[in-house]
């Protein structure tokens, strides 16, 4: 967990372990090899990032973001409607998704935690913009992602139990 | 990958009628607006066909891109397993498809009020097919350039515009030669490989730039 007052870059310190930043002193290590040009893709694959901006198509039906989706990581419908079921937003798969509420697109965006496979996941603040029960949604997608020996870090500022903490 | 471009293109239908509105209009405008003699409606067509082409071009391309910017579109490109500039590539596609062929189209339909003859037509629309891709590719980079800036339009119009004469240029020989019946082959394979060029260092200097566009 990465934890720290507003503005002392958490968000910063996110994007830079998912490679979207280059840093600037030291490198990034992942296995214990430095990420370079070459393996940074291979490490990327591995990595599941939801940032404050949630990747979402504003102008599209929710329906188009599934079949964006479909096509960009090569998964199937039968799976993304399941994730959303989970989160519960499957209900509004007409509606444009700038017409859902903050709250939804939250739950949309975090559904990728229940149809993308990957061992990595990066969160920033996913609990921010929440409902109860969505926070206990993701908190229990989080714990069973970490019992399946999945790693998570997560910037957030609620209580979560927490094997390491980074103070910044 | 170009469909799955299409589609995310298809998402900005607004952005698009408005664009292509914008550059039918203007030659309505424009073709009212020159009278109705025929040697200067046909010498002025060509060079005001490809300056709202590349006006249009330059202008919305950039637009589309901030939009992706602020959604967070671009980060999930860079995390993708592919090269970026395989992506840029497909943008590059789409935007040809979705963009550069109703301008080729419109072209086209607008042609008797130019009195332009069919092989002037066939020409102009061929000389537009050649340098779309890389009005589309400059347009991007521009874009990406210009994604954390402030007045990008402006920066836009300094960086970029420049290196569209030689495109504009050489169509304009391609169709003084058509024009003139000489041989206008020679300015075609120059025009070709002057957008493959400007192609290629456009999506290059994208996928930098996009690295960095993102990293703000």
């Amino acid at each position: 967990m990465v934890k720290g007052v507003n503005g002392s870059g958490k968000s910063t310190f996110l994007r830079l372990l998912t490679g979207l930043i280059h840093p600037p002193v030291k490198g990034l290590f992942w296995e214990g090899e430095e990420l370079k040009r070459q393996n940074l893709l291979l490490y990327q694959q591995n990595l599941l990032y939801v940032g404050h901006k949630l990747c979402l198509h504003h102008d599209a039906l929710l329906n188009d973001q599934l079949c964006l989706w479909q096509g960009l990581y090569n998964i199937s419908k039968a799976s993304l409607e399941y994730a959303l079921q989970i989160w519960g937003v499957a209900a509004f798969k007409n509606k444009k998704i700038s017409h859902l509420s903050q709250g939804q697109q939250k739950r949309l965006s975090l559904s990728r935690c229940s149809w993308l496979n990957r061992s990595l996941w990066i969160l920033d603040e996913p609990h921010v913009g929440l409902d109860l029960e969505g926070k206990v949604t993701l908190d229990h997608i989080l714990n069973h992602h970490q019992q399946k020996n999945g790693l998570v870090i997560l910037a957030t500022h609620d209580p979560v139990s927490t094997s390491k903490e980074i103070i910044l | 990958m170009i469909r799955r471009e299409v589609r995310h293109l298809y998402l900005h239908k607004g952005t698009l009628f408005a664009t292509l509105t914008f550059f039918a209009l203007s030659l309505f405008c424009v073709s009212l607006a020159l009278g109705p003699e025929e040697k200067i409606l046909r010498l002025t067509t060509p060079a005001l066909c490809w300056i709202l082409a590349i006006l249009t071009t330059l202008f919305s391309t950039p637009l589309l891109l901030k939009d992706e910017a602020q959604q967070g579109l671009l980060d999930e490109i860079l995390l993708q397993p592919l090269l970026p500039a395989f992506t840029l590539l497909s943008k590059i596609g789409a935007e040809s498809l979705l963009l550069g062929f109703p301008l080729i189209i419109f072209g086209g339909l607008f042609s008797p009020f130019f009195a332009l003859s069919f092989s002037e037509t066939l020409t102009l629309a061929l000389t537009l097919l050649i340098g779309f891709p890389a009005l589309s590719a400059l347009g991007i980079l521009g874009g990406l350039l210009t994604l954390n800036t402030r007045g990008g339009g402006i920066l836009i119009a300094l960086l970029i515009l420049p290196l569209t004469l030689p495109l504009f240029l050489l169509s304009l020989i391609c169709m003084e030669k058509v024009r003139l019946d000489l041989d206008s082959l020679p300015p075609f394979c120059l025009l070709m490989g002057v957008a493959l060029l400007l192609t290629i260092i456009s999506v290059s200097a994208g996928s930098w730039a996009l690295r960095f566009a993102v990293e703000e």
